[in-house]
């Protein structure tokens, strides 16, 4: 439907995808690249990213051009982010290293709101955060007794 | 082929957002005890946090001899303690705005506190208010000399000057750092408005705004003052000289306290209705206030006047000793909209005499109904405690 120019995109794996030009350049990162790089028809390698995130950022990027703000885009949004800790992980890397700052914001966000009301030793657990030094917890428990007594 | 992230290893950078994206001053704190790493990348006082739902602060423990102060914590459901000499028994506090105390003594001066960062900033002191012409600290029980709006003198003891000269004092904005907050005290005699600015060595009257003295909050950069009819007198003091307007709203009748809060983009008037009861008993009279009833006002500046309203919404406001506040009740658990959460907030020198439980509650605006608060469950009198509590929002900075 779109007569936009198509970009490849070159994950770390080295398998290649096919992107609008719109949808590319939702990524900052990319936007430059494309704009600096003076040949034509070569792909743009993104070294950082693995397929499936890649995939997924791209599902993202797609999603955002092609919706307008709405409860749709919300609703896309909130199910985006149900994906497991890893996959959280390696998508707030991929949407920095990218600089897509609404995705940035959004698994940021997810992961915040996965750790309210979690004591700091339930949030090691959950991200398998190994303890602070003894002379780190008394730091901590001196400047915010209140918070652990 | 999968690799265990760890999540102590994601760059600074990244974990600052993260932790900006937290609302709550508890989940930011334990955000920062969490590892080496994470600690370092959110700053020890956090600038993004909204305004955090108010702790009850306690009276002072009457069976331990000690400086630990408790905070009762609706969203929590649990009081946090804080180790604050500051506060001792001879002090009092006139006032609780954008997380710290004001506190008075039996001596002129007047300083702000934080409780939760201990760092105090001074005001002008007692002496320095314009009707004060004098202080001398060895004219024992007449320390203070004061001049009357018709010229006559009188004087003050240490103790009397700390109860009863002001009744309440607010705050534009917290004093931290470099920002050039304004103060406004109510004083109790007189009806009169004084203020001062960060860096001025005294306190000066806003000369007409006298009698507008029911409430006072900080509204848009201006100061706006509520007398007992529900008049306002909106005063501009960020220039040489103060500039007082008025809005002339229809009288109020009924009412024994009122309150001005700033509710999203509008000012409220909050009427609160005691009944007094009177208990004879071994030959003393003893007077119990209890609070009957709220009632809520938005301003219709066509008019102008005040609009009844009967429902918050998801708002909740807190009342008292304090600054007053709106919130909204979604934004933290343990709160629920549409209600008033309110303190005793007499006169402390009216205490000699008063006895039952403190005059505290949360009001519901839907039926009109009053609930204790968790921390002061009904039929379980403990004795009015000085000093009364008070609403403190929990304010790093």
């Amino acid at each position: 439907m779109s007569t936009g120019k198509r970009i490849v995109l070159r994950s770390s794996e080295n398998e290649t995808f096919e992107v609008e030009e719109a949808v590319a350049v939702m990524s900052q990162t990319i936007k430059r690249m494309i704009e600096d790089d003076t040949s034509a028809d070569t792909s743009i390698p993104i070294p950082k990213v693995t397929s499936k995130i890649l995939a997924k950022v791209i599902e993202y990027c797609k999603k955002h051009v092609e919706t307008p703000e709405s409860e749709e885009l919300k609703s896309f949004d909130a199910d985006f982010v149900k994906v497991d800790k890893q996959a959280l992980f390696d998508l707030i890397i991929a949407a920095n290293y990218l600089t897509i700052k609404s995705l940035l914001d959004l698994t940021c966000q997810t992961a915040a709101d996965m750790i309210k009301g979690m004591t700091g030793e339930e949030i090691r657990k959950f991200f398998n955060i190994s303890s602070p030094t003894p002379e780190e917890e008394e730091e901590n428990r001196r400047e915010n007794a209140w918070a652990f007594d | 082929m999968s690799t265990t992230v760890d999540w102590s290893e994601l760059p600074p950078e990244l974990l600052h957002t993260i932790s900006t994206k937290l609302t709550i001053l508890l989940d930011y704190v334990r955000f920062r005890s969490v590892c080496f790493n994470w600690r370092f990348s959110a700053p020890k006082t956090p600038t993004h946090l909204p305004c955090q739902l108010p702790w009850l602060m306690l009276p002072k423990s009457r069976t331990q001899n000690t400086h630990r102060r408790g905070f009762y914590s609706l969203s929590d459901n649990k009081v946090y303690f804080l180790n604050l000499p500051e506060v001792s028994n001879r002090r009092r506090r006139c006032g609780s705005s954008h997380g710290w105390l004001v506190i008075l003594d039996e001596t002129p001066a007047v300083f702000l506190l934080n409780p939760l960062t201990r760092s105090k900033v001074h005001l002008p002191p007692l002496s320095k208010f314009p009707n004060v012409t004098g202080f001398n600290f060895y004219d024992v029980g007449r320390e203070y000399s004061l001049r009357t709006p018709n010229g006559d003198f009188y004087t003050c003891s240490l103790k009397e000057m700390r109860d009863s000269f002001i009744k309440k004092l607010i705050l534009s904005k917290s004093p931290r750092d470099e920002s050039d907050y304004m103060a406004v005290a109510i004083l109790n005699q007189t009806g009169d408005l004084a203020y001062c600015r960060k860096g001025e060595d005294c306190w000066r009257f806003i000369e007409d705004a006298q009698s507008y003295c029911e409430d006072v909050i900080y509204y848009k950069g201006l100061f706006y003052a509520v007398n007992k009819f529900g008049a306002i007198a909106v005063c501009d003091i960020r220039g040489t000289l103060p500039k007082v307007s008025y809005i002339d709203t229809p009288r109020q009748i009924g009412g024994d306290m009122q309150y001005l809060v700033n509710y999203s983009d509008e000012v409220l008037l909050v009427t609160r209705y005691l009944e007094l009861e009177f208990d004879v008993d071994h030959y003393q009279l003893d007077i119990i206030y209890n609070t009957t009833e709220f009632q809520v006002f938005r301003l219709n500046l066509n008019g102008p006047k005040w609009e009844i309203m009967t429902s918050l919404n998801d708002k909740v406001l807190f009342v008292g000793e304090n600054s007053s506040l709106a919130l909204c009740a979604s934004d933290f658990p343990g709160c629920e909209g549409n209600r008033i959460y309110y303190t005793d907030d007499y006169s402390e020198w009216n205490y000699d005499g008063v006895n039952g439980d403190h005059d505290l509650g949360v009001y519901n605006i839907e039926d009109g109904s009053i609930e204790a608060l968790p921390c002061y469950p009904r039929n379980s009198y403990s004795g009015r405690r000085w000093p009364p509590p008070i609403w403190v929002t929990p304010n790093p900075c």
